[in-house]
Order: C-alpha cells, then sequence, then structure tokens
C-alpha cells in the first residue's frame, strides 16, 4: 500500500514537473493566420537602378496618381533599402512628412556644416529646396532635395549607404514628397479667422519699419499665400569664423560651447552644435506650418520662433528691424506667425 | 419618342454614374499628408475589446475603422470616422470604442453594437493616442501636435473633455497607465531636442511628478507598463547626429533601441539596442507586453516584422547591473542577443500590435498590406 502510495505520488510529482516546464519552455512564434482588410498590395519592383548620377536625372513631373504616391509612401517609410535596414526617409522627416527637428552634418556641403532637417510637407509649393537654395527647377530630384542624389547612393552614399534605385522608384518617391500639403495652423479661431492676438501681430509682421514682409510677403487668407519669397538672404545666420567662412572641412566651432567649457562632441550638450557654413545666405522659408516646424533657421539656431526676431540667434536687426519693438509686440507676432 | 426616351436614358445613366463617382470619392480617404485619396485602408493600429472577442483597426487612410470577430478572424463591419485615425480604445464594458482622429483634432465616440459614431469630441492638435484610466471612467488622449504639450482627460460618462494636463515638454505621443491606476507615463517627441523624454504623470492630481530624459533620442513611439509596475518600456531611435554622418560606423546614423526605465525614483534607465550587425530593426514603433510580464512585442515598421524579447531576462540585466554598465550596451551590436527570443516576418509596414486578454496571441497591423498578421505567441 505505501509503495503504491509513493508510486502514485512520485508519478503526480513527475507530471506536475514535465507540466511546469512545458508552461515556462518557449514555443516558437509563428504567424497563424492572415486576415486581409482591404485590397492586397505590393511594392513596386526594385527594377534597373540609374547608373548616371542623379543630380544629370530629372522625373518627369508625374501626375498624382493615388497607386504611384502609395507606392512613393511606402519607400519612405521603408527601412530595408538600406544598408543594413537602419532607418528610412521617415527617421528624419516622420511618417507625417514633417520634421524630427534635429540637425546633422551630412556633408553636402563639405564636412563641418550642421543643417536642420527640412520640415517637407507643402514643399512643392516653393523652390528652391535646399537651405543655401541651391537646388531650384522643380522638377529636379526631389528637387526638394538634391540630398536625395546621396540618400540614394551618389557618391558613397553617406547617408543610406544603399545602391542607387530605379527611375520608376525614384518617380513614385518624389511624387509621393511632392503631394505632401501643408497640415494648416491649429491656433486660429474655428472658423478659420485670425484671433485678436494674431491681428496685432500680423500688423507688426506688415509694418514697413520691422520688414517681416519684404521676404515673407503673403495674405493669411490666401492659401496660395507663401509667406516666402524664393530668394536667398543673408539675416546674419551664417557662421563665420575668425578668417571668414568655414576653409577647414571638418573643423567644428561652437565658440558659446567653447566659451562656456563645453566639449562640442561631448554627448551631455543639448543644443545643437554649430558648424560653419559654406556660404551666409540661405533660402528665405516659407512661414506655412511654422507652427509645426521647429527648431527654425538652416542650422536649427533658433529653438523658437520667438529666438527667430528677438536678436538672440541672428545679428542684430538683420533678420527684420526688431529691436525697438517690446516683448508684448514680438510675441503677437509669434502667434501670428504660429496662424499660418 | 424614341430618341427622347434614348436621351433621357442616357441622361439618367450619366447621372447615376456621376452619382456613383460622387459617393465613392465622398467616402474614400486620402494618404497621409496628401490629399490624394486612396482605395487603401492603411491598418494603423489596432485594440483588442476587454474580453478579447473583438479587433478595432484604425484605418489612416480609409478614415474608418474595421471590426473583426477575434474567433473566427472575419470582418464584420466598418463605421466611418474623421481624417486619420490613428489610435482607438474599447471601454472597460466593450460597449464603446474611442477613436484618436489626428488630423481632425477629435476623438469619435462609436458604439460597437450599432457600428456608428454617436458623437465628436474636440480635443487638442493631433491626438495620437488614447488609453483608459484603469476604471475606465477616463479617457487620456496625446495631443501631439509640434507646438502642442498637453493630454486631454475626456470624463467618459458624459463623454466630454473634463480637464487638460499639461506637460513640460512638446509632442506627447503615446501614454500608459500603470497597473494600480495612480500614474501615467506619457512619452514627449519633443521636435529639436535631443534628449527626449518620459513624463511620469501623478492621475489624482494631473501633475507631473517625475521626468525622465532618455539621452540621445528621438521617434519616441510607444510606452508600456510591465504588469508589476516596476518598469516602462519604450520604443525609440537614437541618433548620431553630433558626428559628421561619413564617421557613423558601420552607417549606423541612427541606431533603434528599447528604454528600460525603474519606475521608482532616481531609477535606472537602459537603452537596450535592437540591432544587430547587418540586420537593424529600422523604426520601431508600437509595443506590448503580455500580461505575465514574460514577452514584449515590438512592431518595426520599417522591417515588416514583430521582435520578440524575453522581458524576464532584460529585468534580469536592470537588476544585476550598475547604470555604468548599462550604458556601455547602448551600442553593443551583440548584446540583443542576450534578450532577443524571435523576430517575425509579418506584412508590409507593422505599425501597432495588440495582445489577446490571456498573451497568447498577438495581432499586428500591417500598414501597407492592408491585413492584420495574427502571430501565435511563444506562451
Amino acid at each position: 500500500m505505501r509503495k503504491t502510495i509513493v508510486f502514485l505520488a512520485m508519478a503526480a510529482l513527475m507530471l506536475f514537473g514535465f507540466t511546469a516546464v512545458g508552461d515556462v519552455t518557449a514555443g516558437e512564434a509563428k504567424v497563424v493566420a492572415t486576415i486581409q482588410t482591404g485590397p492586397e498590395w505590393t511594392p513596386p519592383e526594385r527594377g534597373e537602378p540609374l547608373t548616371i548620377p542623379e543630380v544629370h536625372y530629372r522625373v518627369k513631373h508625374s501626375p498624382y496618381r493615388s497607386e504611384l504616391v502609395r507606392s512613393g509612401q511606402f519607400l519612405f517609410n521603408d527601412a530595408s533599402w538600406g544598408l543594413q535596414g537602419e532607418y528610412s526617409c521617415a527617421a528624419c522627416h516622420y511618417e507625417r512628412g514633417q520634421s524630427t527637428g534635429l540637425i546633422w552634418d551630412l556633408g553636402d556641403e563639405g564636412w563641418g556644416s550642421w543643417k536642420n532637417v527640412k520640415y517637407i510637407r507643402g514643399g512643392r509649393y516653393l523652390p528652391p529646396f535646399r537651405h543655401e537654395g541651391f537646388t531650384g527647377h522643380p522638377d529636379e530630384i526631389v528637387g526638394a532635395t538634391s540630398s536625395i542624389d546621396r540618400v540614394c547612393g551618389r557618391d558613397p552614399g553617406f547617408v543610406f549607404r544603399s545602391e542607387n534605385w530605379s527611375a520608376d522608384r525614384l518617380e513614385a518617391l518624389i511624387a509621393y514628397i511632392r503631394s505632401l500639403e501643408y497640415t494648416g495652423s491649429p491656433f486660429r479661431n474655428a472658423d478659420g479667422s485670425l484671433t485678436e492676438v494674431q491681428k496685432r501681430g500680423m500688423k507688426t509682421f506688415y509694418d514697413p519699419k520691422v520688414g517681416c514682409a519684404n521676404c515673407h510677403p503673403g495674405d493669411p487668407m490666401d492659401k496660395r499665400g507663401m509667406f516666402g519669397d524664393g530668394q536667398t538672404h543673408d539675416v546674419g545666420t551664417g557662421r563665420v569664423g575668425k578668417y571668414g567662412f568655414r576653409s577647414t572641412p571638418g573643423a567644428v566651432f561652437n565658440t558659446k560651447a567653447l566659451d562656456a567649457g563645453v566639449d562640442p562632441y561631448g554627448e551631455e550638450y543639448d543644443v545643437p552644435i554649430i558648424g560653419l557654413d559654406l556660404v551666409k545666405e540661405f533660402d528665405t522659408p516659407t512661414l506655412r506650418d511654422s507652427y509645426a516646424s521647429a527648431p527654425y533657421f538652416h542650422d536649427g539656431s533658433a529653438q523658437s520662433l520667438i529666438q527667430t526676431i528677438d536678436n538672440s540667434a541672428t545679428e542684430k536687426d538683420k533678420h527684420g528691424v526688431t529691436s525697438h519693438l517690446t516683448e508684448q509686440e514680438l510675441q503677437d507676432v509669434v502667434e501670428f506667425m504660429k496662424a499660418l | 419618342m424614341k430618341k427622347k426616351s434614348l436621351c433621357s436614358g442616357l441622361l439618367s445613366a450619366a447621372v447615376l454614374s456621376l452619382a456613383l463617382i460622387f459617393i465613392q470619392t465622398a467616402d474614400a480617404g486620402y494618404i497621409q499628408g496628401t490629399r490624394v485619396q486612396s482605395e487603401h485602408p492603411s491598418p494603423f493600429s489596432i485594440s483588442i475589446s476587454p474580453d478579447g472577442n473583438t479587433l478595432a483597426v484604425a484605418n489612416q487612410s480609409g478614415h474608418s475603422v474595421t471590426f473583426i470577430d477575434a474567433k473566427s478572424q472575419k470582418v464584420t463591419g466598418e463605421v466611418a470616422v474623421h481624417d486619420q485615425p490613428e489610435s482607438s480604445v474599447f471601454s472597460r464594458d466593450g460597449k464603446t470604442l474611442y477613436v484618436c482622429n489626428a488630423e481632425s483634432d477629435s476623438v469619435s465616440v462609436v458604439d460597437v453594437a450599432s457600428k456608428k459614431e454617436t458623437k465628436e469630441i474636440k480635443v487638442g492638435d493631433w491626438p495620437c493616442n488614447i488609453k483608459l484610466s484603469k476604471d475606465g471612467s477616463k479617457a487620456y488622449v496625446c495631443c501631439s501636435g509640434n507646438m502642442w504639450n498637453t493630454v486631454d482627460v475626456i470624463d467618459t460618462s458624459r463623454n466630454e473633455r473634463a480637464s487638460v494636463i499639461e506637460l513640460p515638454d512638446y509632442g506627447p505621443r503615446d501614454i500608459a497607465i500603470s497597473p494600480d491606476g495612480g500614474t501615467a507615463a506619457c512619452i514627449c517627441d519633443t521636435a529639436g531636442s535631443i534628449n527626449r523624454a518620459v513624463c511620469f504623470i501623478d492621475l489624482a492630481s494631473n501633475k507631473v511628478v517625475d521626468r525622465r530624459p532618455i539621452r540621445h533620442s528621438a521617434n519616441l513611439r510607444s510606452v508600456v507598463y510591465s504588469p508589476d509596475g516596476q518598469y516602462v518600456a519604450v520604443t525609440y531611435m537614437k541618433p548620431k547626429n553630433w558626428l559628421p554622418v561619413c564617421e557613423a560606423e558601420n552607417g549606423e546614423v541612427f541606431t533603434n533601441n528599447v528604454a528600460v526605465i525603474e519606475t521608482k525614483p532616481h531609477g535606472k534607465l537602459a537603452q537596450l539596442p535592437l540591432d544587430e550587425l547587418n540586420n537593424y530593426d529600422g523604426t520601431p514603433y508600437g509595443l506590448a507586453i503580455d500580461p505575465q510580464g514574460k514577452y514584449l512585442y515590438i512592431a518595426v515598421r520599417g522591417m515588416h516584422r514583430v521582435t520578440i524579447l524575453d522581458f524576464d531576462k532584460i529585468r534580469d540585466i536592470m537588476i544585476s547591473n550598475t547604470q555604468e554598465q548599462l550604458d556601455s550596451y547602448t551600442d553593443d551590436l551583440d548584446f540583443v542577443n542576450h534578450y532577443l527570443v524571435q523576430r517575425v516576418p509579418v506584412g508590409l509596414g507593422p505599425s501597432w500590435l495588440a495582445l489577446s486578454p490571456d498573451g497568447k496571441y498577438c495581432y499586428v497591423c500591417n500598414y501597407f498590406s492592408n491585413n492584420v498578421s495574427v502571430i501565435k505567441t511563444p506562451l
């Protein structure tokens, strides 16, 4: 009897033990079903990569065919075509076509010249596209960026380090980027009119003595108002070295950081590291959607809209004549810009 | 007479065709960020009812929500909401669904039984995520506009915006409620910052009580609490933008990580890599953890797969390492092998996922494939 009990107890223990092991041992995860909720879809073929430098290749201005734009949206979000699958276009420009607001030294104007990630919604409306305004033709590759040249593998392809793209895939990506629209401001009255503060700011904005509208012309009630002149200007943001413009590729100077004893390469620094620029004139950006496109200026040196006009990030009175304005007047102009 | 009939017939046909075209286009959504219409719904996020029987898929381009019966795995209906829905959550009784309409700046209240929108609640700029309080009496809405820093609170008994939680950072992108219901962890994807943060909110006072920056972080996308409430996990990308890109080794201009943070004051923070050499997890997105706290599931939008991590092993790493040691693992491309369980290929563009209440099934919505992958988990 005792033997039987011991035997049964041992059998029960063994059974429990095996069950417990079965519970904790990981099985292999696998897809057991796929529930289709819309049309099946496959991405465009990779195709034959272009063998000519893309900067000389122009994609025709295709109509915004839905399938083409969607293919472009896929390519914009797909990381698998990079060298190791590290990131996609959306890593910097967001899946919404906006901006992470990071600054990068992409080497497109020589090393040491950090550039603010461009807000690309509505980009097709206001060429030129690069911060320096070097790329002007609206049908040039992603015009909104001859940097797609590098993105797509011209030169060593510093950014994505991928192979060149085929013409079809480039066309799709460009169609998507060109079809991105401004979001429109959430800061206006519900009926789309300006608030009282925004109207006050508008008055200052259009004051010829202040001069904002000289380079940022537009009517806030006109959806075609771009608030940019498509020209380049020196507004006191070009970073000029002691002996003129940058002469040493790769050299980084951040005088404020150095004065403060901060290592500009250090990982603790939470403010953009400012390099030296190739030129001191930069493309006038549109003010449409400026509420969503921080930070500002070509190098992201203005973290907020107020810093673009209070002379803290520019030479005095070079980006509009604003030094005589009160704090309230400056804030009103900010509120007006947020409404565009 | 015949001519007249022919003419009127042709005219009617033309009017009918035009009406049909109008009906189709009026109902069609558009591709995100554009005004280009698309027949593709583009499922972006997925939520599951508390009883696990119903799935709700928010269709970003379709401007609608698709309901799926989880048992039969069949589509049971679709309801039109507003522009660019990006997230949804079921009420505790499963009868109501709250849907964030990102571009309409609103939350739709949907009656699940009749599959009809019963109310639209206006909220702040770009609502992209919504979670319920533990008792279900409130819904917390992340208003993620670049110049917006609020979580709007909806009273679910009246379905009205009741209050607003102000955050120190812009761009609140996702929020998780602690298991005891007392605290929320909200990730803020502040444009321009290279040290983006998790804000801990005391839900009794609606005040931020702690802020934990994640060094060198961008694109914070999702946050979850571990079931014991001791950790939160956050998906994000790590930009290497303090270097000229030509100096970024192996092209790792970005790396892809999950941050694991001890929720106790001054707790440790690990920035754990998801990448291996030649096999990066580009653009990690939605997160989920099973009820036992054993596995962490990450939808990898750019690489079209779900990465499964062993959270027990991650917990061991958190306990047995100092902060300094944890910091040293951040860029180690071998380290993921300590806690990687499996990478499961799914459809194209998986953005968000949801687990069944028992954690045995993981539902992943694939944005570009227009489908939902059902994964049998290792549990």
